[in-house]
């Protein structure tokens, strides 16, 4: 019963913030990328309820904005991992045999590849944009996933369901699609909302390095960067944009482990 | 023609280095419209046979030869695209335990018209035929068992679930593996007369796979013997049960009788 209310709470703040990230054009009291300097650094008012930056840009409005950002990049890099990994996963959990080899070393080896450096690297290479991000997280995070569900395909393909299946004269995409993968959704989709949790943080950091959402356009990883050089007369800009990173993950991870107590009962 | 005709068919399973020879050399032959019952204790090699005919045992680790012939077509040397054809279109299974047979995450009616779609093209309303196999295995209320989930019928229900989704792609035989051995013994009988009537109204011919020789007798018009993997006696229901030629046969009877002294109910009905 305690991990179903943390759950729901976490959906609720979930809900809010996905709300707050469609309707910010609406509930912005300023606009995000609108620079006053005369406001510079303002604290906390009924004007700029989180007060202003450096370029007097107010920091409620920017967070706002932010959400929007942080929560695309988090759906659009956990949706590239989840495509990636339950191909990858499925292919080797059914085919079995080289198939699996070839593609569970595969799996081995991109693990074993330190994640920040190669993102940092292709980022370097390549120039930071928000579409290279979601892409380069989803494809440096879908191997949990495709371990996943491979070893949940080993599991079922045993099960007789799927022999009863065959001997309908269903083919090897349709077993797979449409009998083995449905039944394997639940463990996916644990990883799914824990993954959205990762990728806003991957996201919250890259942008801390300067290698992610480039400024002026705010995400909360830039906010955070940005409030780091007037930690000492501004805590509001680097606290604001802290908690919500922390508040979303947290939220995701309390949604996903209430999802996981759910499919383990 | 017999429609399945059987030669020297042997399944042995290969793992790391041994070989366990589990159907040794066995022929038979199915008639059209025949009930041909094998008999046989647990690993007698009854349900590898089953499982053979049309390819569905994982190789390796099993090794499958001889000849299968299917409506005079060689099947254990047919592309894979081929037999997927014959299952379930041609030659249809159900079998032991339905709870584990159906998808627990689909509805009984998706699976059905899945079924259906699979096997029968020219069924322009593939749900109406839902219904109707539904009603033909003797489901109440048909229309709106469509939409229930597996776990939402009983075992009984179930297994006519499993024969509805088996009779609809029109298979020429079925091959029931055990297929009242995971049922109370009431609903077995039921089980065995719906697919009695079936049998005779679509003139289907079954490879049954039992241990029961209750079963066998109530159904089957010949009955083989199988025993570790040989087919120790072939011929008609009556002259096997009644004058058993092999040791093998005798004994079977003799425990059936056995258990009959302590239920004798189960025996009659």
């Amino acid at each position: 019963m305690r991990g179903n209310k943390l759950a729901w709470a976490g959906a609720v703040v979930l809900g809010l913030l996905a709300f707050a990230a469609i309707a910010a054009p609406w509930l912005a009291p300023h606009d995000p990328l609108q620079s006053s300097l005369p406001d510079a650094l303002l604290g906390p008012s009924a004007g700029h309820p989180l007060g202003t930056d450096q370029l007097g840009r107010d920091v409620l409005s920017r967070l706002l904005y932010g959400a929007r950002i942080s929560l695309v990049i988090g759906f659009i890099a956990v949706g590239i991992a989840m495509v990636a990994g339950i191909a990858v996963g499925a292919c080797a959990g059914f085919f079995g045999g080289w198939v699996d080899a070839v593609l569970m070393r595969f799996v081995d080896t991109m693990l074993s590849i330190p994640t920040i450096f190669l993102l940092l690297t292709i980022i370097a290479m390549v120039g930071p944009s928000i579409y290279l991000i979601m892409t380069v997280i989803g494809l440096t995070s879908w191997m949990g996933v495709a371990r996943l569900v491979r070893a949940e395909i080993l599991t079922l393909k045993e099960r007789e369901f799927v022999l009863a299946a065959r001997v309908m004269g269903a083919s090897p995409t349709r077993l797979i699609l449409r009998h083995l993968l449905p039944n394997a959704m639940g463990p996916v989709l644990v990883s799914a909302t824990l993954g959205v949790g990762g990728a806003i943080l991957t996201e919250s950091v890259l942008s801390y390095l300067g290698l992610g959402v480039q400024p002026p356009t705010p995400s909360w990883g830039n906010i955070l960067n940005e409030g780091r050089v007037a930690l000492g007369v501004a805590w509001w800009l680097t606290v604001s944009p802290g908690l919500c990173i922390l508040v979303t993950v947290l939220a995701f991870n309390l949604l996903g482990e209430g999802i996981r107590e759910r499919f383990r009962s | 023609m017999p429609l399945l005709d059987v030669r020297q068919l042997s399944v042995s399973y290969h793992q790391a280095g041994t070989a366990l020879q589990a159907v040794d050399g066995v022929t038979f032959s199915v008639e059209p419209g025949e009930v041909l019952a094998l008999v046989g204790e647990s690993g007698s090699g009854k349900s590898s046979i089953a499982l053979a005919l049309t390819r569905l045992l994982p190789m390796p680790p099993a090794v499958v030869s001889g000849e299968v012939r299917f409506d005079g077509r060689e099947l254990l040397t047919a592309p894979e695209e081929a037999l997927r054809a014959i299952r379930g279109g041609r030659i249809a299974y159900v079998f032991q335990d339905p709870d584990t047979s159906l998808n627990p995450v689909l509805a009984i009616g998706e699976q059905l018209i899945e079924a259906i779609r699979l096997h029968d093209e020219a069924e322009a309303r593939p749900a109406e035929a839902a219904v109707r196999w539904l009603s033909r295995v003797g489901i109440a209320s048909a229309a709106e068992r469509l939409r229930a989930y597996p776990h939402e019928f009983s075992g009984g229900m179930q297994q006519r679930v499993m024969l509805a989704m088996a009779l609809a792609g029109r298979p020429a035989l079925l091959i029931a593996d055990e297929p009242t051995t995971a049922l109370d013994v009431t609903v077995q009988l039921q089980i065995l007369r719906l697919l009695r009537d079936l049998q005779r109204s679509l003139q289907l011919a079954i490879l049954l796979i039992s241990h029961d020789l209750t079963v066998v007798e109530r159904i089957a018009h010949r009955v083989g013997v199988l025993s570790a993997g040989r087919l120790v006696e072939l011929g008609p229901v009556q002259d096997v049960l009644s004058r058993p030629a092999h040791p093998y046969t005798r004994q079977l009877l003799r425990y059936r009788s056995m258990v009959r002294l302590r239920r004798p109910e189960a025996g009659h009905g």
